[in-house]
């Protein structure tokens, strides 16, 4: 579930992702696997983090930005930076060990 | 005006550059875990991981070499094979399906130190009778091999430039 909301006069749309009532599945989740990989994560990293319960912190200067933190299934802690590009639509861009 | 889409680059360094002001991000929102079931990609691409490491193992003590399995431990070991006491080599196994681009990520480089890459193909991964291709590299000679490049490079053709034909009998010759 999204809401979208219109800065009328800039054609600005940021599209602000309901946390709360999160589903990944109910996502199409694109991953930039380069920068991931430089950190050693993977694809199956993010989505076990994203499936096993995370904190959402979102930036204040773009909204459409946020840190999610959690844990892969074995137990490493990890930030993530995730880019809403669009209804249902997440990238995650790049994260680091915590 | 439409603000230009920026790159992932641009975005990463906004972030990194905003990470010290925490006047910059609002309150952290919890989460809870997911009920729906993970999507098929994520368990079979970890179930594949694994099962690249036991291929590796088990080619391993075909040929009689002291292998285990190791537990999440740190410096890109995922085998270790013991030759005498305080004398070992070790293994990190990557797992590519479909392809053979690796995305070059940091691993370590030392003498004893190998990195195996296992390769699945997409079309038999139905197959219990299909094997997956290895290509096993020194760790040292693969970080030479792709000197300061960065993003995905081609394992096959890395594996000709090594010129070895017998992947496992280095690591058996090593470990012997």
């Amino acid at each position: 579930m999204t809401l979208v909301s219109v800065c009328g006069g800039f054609g600005y749309t940021p599209v602000v992702v309901r946390w709360e009532r999160f589903d990944p599945d109910e996502y199409e989740i694109t991953f930039n696997d380069e920068k991931l990989a430089a950190h050693e994560i993977s694809r199956y990293d993010v989505m076990e983090v994203l499936a096993n319960g995370i904190y959402v912190i979102r930036n204040k200067r773009a909204a459409d930005r946020y840190r999610v933190r959690g844990r892969t299934d074995a137990g490493r802690p990890l930030e993530l930076i995730v880019v809403v590009e669009g209804t249902h639509q997440l990238r995650f861009i790049t994260g680091w060990d915590l | 005006m439409r603000k230009r889409k920026l790159t992932d680059d641009e975005i990463e360094a906004e972030v990194l550059a905003d990470l010290r002001d925490p006047s910059a991000w609002e309150e952290a929102i919890y989460v809870p875990p997911s009920k729906s079931p993970r999507p098929a990609w994520v368990t079979l691409g970890r179930h594949l991981e694994l099962s690249a490491q036991f291929h590796v193992l088990s080619v391993l003590h075909r040929f009689g070499a002291e292998a285990t399995l190791t537990n999440a431990q740190p410096g890109n070991v995922d085998i270790t094979v013991v030759q005498a006491p305080g004398r070992a080599i070790t293994i990190d196994v990557k797992t590519l399906v479909g392809t053979s681009m690796w995305f070059v990520q940091p691993f370590s480089a030392r003498k004893h130190h190998y990195v195996a890459f296992v390769l699945y193909s997409r079309k038999d991964l139905d197959s219990p009778a299909a094997t997956p291709t290895v290509a096993v590299f020194p760790s040292v000679r693969l970080k030479e091999l792709i000197g300061p490049k960065v993003g995905k490079v081609n394992i096959q053709a890395l594996a000709r430039q090594l010129g070895v034909n017998d992947y496992w009998q280095q690591l058996v010759a090593h470990a012997a």
